[in-house]
């Protein structure tokens, strides 16, 4: 086998659905329809001039395939600026996830190292997320990529789509 | 040129006549030039001076064909001809009407003009190639031969004109000419072939092989002559494969099995992956009935080509002992799902349909197994596939719940697969949830919006779903669709022919649906007469023009299907000469078999069946309208009686808004521009006063014309025999169709009793063809029928349907059902019956008979 049986590659408008479908699936009720339609529905203007459109979001999308079947997906943002207090610049992890039945192959560290090449491309020092305070699975597999807590929980912080709130900690690598 | 004179005796002086005729050729010369504006100005001055110059009037007419105005061009050109005795014109005049009925598809016309330039002096002999072209396509090939000899002896030095006299020979029988014709022109060019001329040569050295062979028949010593052909050709023929293939059914045929098979082992060895020559092969070596050599055959032939299919699924068709079979399968299987090919299922179905009591018990068991023994974790691949698998198997044993269940598992373990939509789909397709499926696939689509094969599904589904406007909207996604909302013009541009099919199905379902409902909504108002009346008669023209609507585009779709195969036929003519220039005799020969068996196509049989349903419809609701027509008739006139004008302003005002509602529904199903058609809904179709005529101009004819009896349809051919009266033709296909499935088979038992009773003394056919019937009925069937009780409306005819033929043949009895009424059995007493019969069959199934045949 001179291939690896898992690969990374873009997402594109024609397979948006993919991206969206796992999200649902690993991630059920967390994102709306829009974020996932607003990745490419507002593509076009910013190739066309990019200067006016500056004030939107740069984000960077990726599928991890393993043995051609679409299995992972991830969806960070550029955050240039610090927007309050507690929080951070850098490259803000917004999606990651691998179907159940993929996990421990090292899919997920794939795309984690994805961010992490972007986050220095973009002249960043930190790759960060926000997690459910609750899941210690999702915080286990962060710290052990070397992630570590940053400040104290944040009340509310995340909202789903069928209106409920969960409380959030931030997670944070620094990358040199 | 020729000298020529004019046809029409003018006392015209013969100074005019020469300035007339120099700018005729002046004209002509333009026309050849393609500067018709031009050459049509300069007609006019002579047509000015004499309005009855036949040639220039011929010649307009081409020109202005030319030029895009058709119906112009066929007046003038009308007009020429009747100007014209017979064929008494000039030869030029000749010419061009041959040219421009050419153009305009006419061809026997053509061929006729064009005989009559060369009868009438014409010294121009490249008519010959045009006639001969013409000829080919009309199928004259007799007439053919004359004009490629005659064009060939013109014309020496092309090889073109050769080969095409050879294969004018050969399609006539001649095979000696046609060789000796070809020898003949090898001979010529010994050695004189260039490198760029090789192909053609190979081509012409095989045909001529062909003919040879074809020749030959069985006589040895021909064979011989053929083999020792084959071997001094060898070199100069590009075409191993076929020249291999000869080899070897030529020693089949001399009976030199051992040579055969060394040749069959040459031909695996080049490709080792063709069924064909393993299975001529095992004739060759004679162990086609020994299991235990074939055995050993395959297991050696296994080795040689250990990556090969065939060595490794032949041995699973006849391997008998349970046991070895079992291992042979799981060699065979297993490293398939373990490899997660997605076709497995595909690539074993063959054995899933040949050996049905053997295979699949075998097959479940083992992947069954196989199955248990994997982690959907740690093995996610095979085990997703191997779930896949065993969908699709328990789909085909009609296991529905058990394949739900595999299916399921597959995509809650892997949702991101396509595939698991599709077949998720299938399986809600049979179990009659046409809207689901087409929701899940739907789904699937979604995944991936840029894959064609899943989005024409999506397409095919939402149609078998009645959802015709969504299918349309996601079909167009993939069409050119430049001036028009939809695809739907695209796609007739394209002949995508299996689109249209479902459309005009989907359209003819919705009709049958409306047609019910409006049957209800008018019930219901006359039950509650006068309440509510408005809202219920606005409800039931809107009814009705849906019926209309979707019986109309039902049958106009339908009958885009037999342009497509029109256009496919006329596509031909090219090729006639285009063939011979290049030098492929072989792929022409090809070419004219294709087209003698296109109207037999499944696709063109599909349409022809769905269209039958609604002319054989039309046709009877003709017979029925005179009844029904005088009571809506009287019904119209008293509402206009005394309709005050208020009245009457709103029926205009109603028409308006029709015709406003149509204009706007056109323009999403027209399905050619707008100049090219002026029958968008397809109302001119239905409205037709001779639905049987139409159907066998349109369909049935060239259909007929070029089946073979053996796949005719039988039942269709009585249908439609029926209803033009002409019973004798239905007794034959009833007998044909006897031979065929016996004669107790429920179905004939159907055809039987109708075309009894159409010899009941008040039926409406012919007298002497009612006793020519009841004669033949009598010689070949009195034993079963009850001939004495014909006449009878009150025999149960059903009774004695069940008695004699079983009585739960479905198509039987829906047969019987569509013509309940001429055999005198009670239509609900029938439906009952029907609906008790239809319990085993498939839920997809029944829900079409429910719905749309009761």
């Amino acid at each position: 086998m001179g291939r690896d049986i898992c690969t990374l590659d873009n997402v594109y408008a024609n397979n948006l659905g993919m991206l969206s479908k796992l999200a649902h699936v690993t991630q059920p009720n967390l994102y709306q329809d829009t974020f996932f339609t607003a990745l490419f529905a507002e593509d076009m203007p910013v190739t066309k001039n990019k200067k006016s459109s500056s004030k939107k979001d740069v984000r960077f999308t990726q599928l991890a395939y393993y043995s051609e079947i679409p299995v992972g997906g991830l969806v960070v943002k550029l955050v240039p600026k610090k927007q309050n207090e507690l929080s951070l610049k850098g490259i803000q992890i917004e999606f990651l996830g691998v179907l159940p039945n993929y996990r421990h192959k090292s899919i997920g560290s794939k795309l984690l190292k994805f961010a992490e090449e972007k986050c220095s491309e973009c002249h960043q020092h930190n790759v960060f997320v926000y997690i459910p305070a609750t899941d210690s699975t999702v915080k286990q597999w962060f710290i052990a990529h070397g992630f570590e807590q940053h400040g104290e929980t944040i009340n509310k912080f995340i909202k789903d789509v069928v209106g409920g709130e969960q409380d959030a900690v931030l997670l944070k690598k620094h990358i040199s | 040129m020729s000298r020529k004179r004019s046809t029409k005796p003018k006392p015209v002086a013969k100074t005019t006549l020469k300035k007339e005729n120099d700018q005729f050729l002046e004209a002509l010369k333009l026309y050849e030039g393609k500067q018709y504006k031009k050459s049509l100005k300069l007609l006019d001055t002579i047509l000015k001076k004499d309005g009855s110059h036949v040639d220039s009037l011929a010649l307009k007419g081409l020109d202005l064909f030319s030029v895009g105005e058709k119906d112009d061009a066929a007046s003038y050109v009308t007009n020429a001809i009747r100007r014209i005795e017979g064929t008494s014109a000039s030869p030029i005049c000749c010419h061009v009407l041959g040219i421009y009925m050419r153009n305009t598809k006419e061809y026997k016309d053509s061929i006729k003009w064009f005989t009559a330039a060369l009868n009438n002096g014409s010294t121009n002999k490249q008519i010959y190639r045009d006639l001969a072209t013409l000829q080919s396509q009309i199928g004259d090939f007799k007439n053919a031969l004359i004009s490629r000899k005659k064009y060939w002896e013109s014309f020496l030095g092309y090889r073109a004109n050769w080969t095409s006299l050879a294969v004018a020979q050969d399609i006539n029988s001649e095979r000696q000419q046609a060789i000796n014709t070809l020898s003949q022109f090898e001979k010529l060019a010994e050695g004189k072939i260039a490198d760029s001329e090789k192909y053609e040569h190979n081509e012409c050295l095989m045909y001529k092989n062909d003919i040879m062979y074809k020749a030959a028949g069985d006589n040895q010593d021909k064979l011989q002559n053929v083999l020792k052909h084959l071997n001094d050709v060898e070199p100069y023929v590009f075409d191993k494969f076929g020249l291999l293939e000869r080899k070897a059914s030529i020693y089949m045929k001399l009976g030199q099995m051992k040579d055969a098979s060394i040749v069959y082992r040459t031909l695996i060895k080049r490709n080792p992956d063709n069924f064909k020559y393993y299975k001529l092969l095992e004739v060759s070596l004679g162990i086609q009935g020994d299991n235990k050599l074939k055995k050993a055959l395959y297991g050696k032939l296994e080795q040689f080509y250990p990556r090969c299919e065939p060595p490794k699924f032949i041995p699973l068709t006849f391997l008998e002992d349970e046991k070895e079979l079992c291992k042979k399968l799981k060699e065979y299987v297993l490293p398939q799902l373990e490899r997660g090919v997605p076709a497995t299922f595909s690539n074993v179905k063959p054995l899933y349909q040949r050996r049905k009591c053997k295979v699949p018990p075998l097959l479940e068991k083992i992947v069954l197994d196989y199955l248990s023994g994997l982690d959907h974790m740690h093995d996610p691949i095979p085990f997703i596939w191997t779930s896949y698998y065993l969908a699709q198997h328990y789909l085909f044993v009609n296991d529905f719940p058990k394949a739900q269940e595999y299916i399921n598992a597959a995509l809650n373990h892997t949702p991101t697969l396509v595939e698991f939509y599709i077949l998720k789909a299938r399986i809600m397709k049979h179990l009659g949830l046409m809207d689901t499926a087409a929701e899940t696939l739907e789904e699937g689509r979604q995944l991936d919006l840029q894959d064609r094969f899943i989005n024409c599904k999506t397409v095919k589904y939402f149609l078998r779903a009645n959802n015709i406007d969504k299918a349309v909207e996601i079909a167009s996604l993939f069409t050119k669709n430049d001036d028009s909302i939809n695809g739907i013009k695209d796609l007739h541009l394209v002949e995508a022919s299996w689109f249209i099919v479902e459309q005009a199905e989907a359209y003819y379902r919705l009709y049958l649906e409306r047609k019910k409902s409006l049957e209800d909504i008018a019930s219901l108002k006359n039950e509650a007469e006068g309440k509510d009346s408005e809202e219920a008669s606005s409800d039931i023209k809107d009814n009705q023009w849906l019926v209309q609507k979707y019986k109309g585009l039902a049958l106009k779709r339908f009958n885009a299907i037999p342009k497509f195969y029109k256009q496919f036929e006329d596509d031909q003519l090219d090729f006639h000469s285009y063939c011979m220039r290049k030098g492929t005799p072989r792929a022409y020969l090809d070419m004219l078999e294709w087209g003698k068996r296109l109207y037999t196509k499944p696709m063109y049989v599909r349409a022809m069946k769905g269209a039958s349903k609604l002319y054989f419809q039309m046709y009877d609701d003709h017979l029925k309208r005179n009844s029904d027509y005088v009571e809506e008739n009287s019904d119209d006139t008293g509402n206009n009686g005394n309709s005050t004008s208020s009245q009457k302003k709103k029926a205009k005002k109603e028409a308006a808004a029709m015709n406003k509602r149509k204009e706007i529904e056109a323009k999403s199903v027209a399905a050619y521009s707008n100049d090219q058609d002026s029958d968008v809904f397809g109302e001119k179709l239905i409205e037709t006063a001779t639905p049987m005529e139409d159907f066998a101009t349109e369909f049935y004819n060239n259909y007929s014309k070029q089946v073979r009896e053996d796949e005719k349809d039988f039942v269709l051919d009585f249908e439609f025999n029926y209803r033009v009266g002409k019973l004798a033709l239905c007794f034959a296909s009833l007998n044909k169709f006897a031979k065929k499935f016996g004669s107790m088979n429920g179905l004939f038992g159907s055809m039987v009793i109708v075309l009894l009773r159409a010899t009941r003394n008040d039926a409406s056919f012919d007298q002497i063809l009612k006793k020519v019937v009841t004669k033949s009925l009598e010689k070949d069937y009195s034993e079963i029928l009850p001939l004495s009780e014909v006449s009878n409306n009150n025999f149960d005819w059903l009774k004695f349907y069940q008695e004699t033929f079983g009585g739960n043949d479905t198509r039987g009895l829906l047969f019987l059902y569509r013509y309940c009424e001429d055999v005198a059995i009670e239509q609900s007493i029938l439906k009952e019956v029907i609906i008790n019969n239809i319990s085993s069959l498939e839920p997809h199934a029944q829900n079409e008979i429910l719905q749309y045949q009761l």
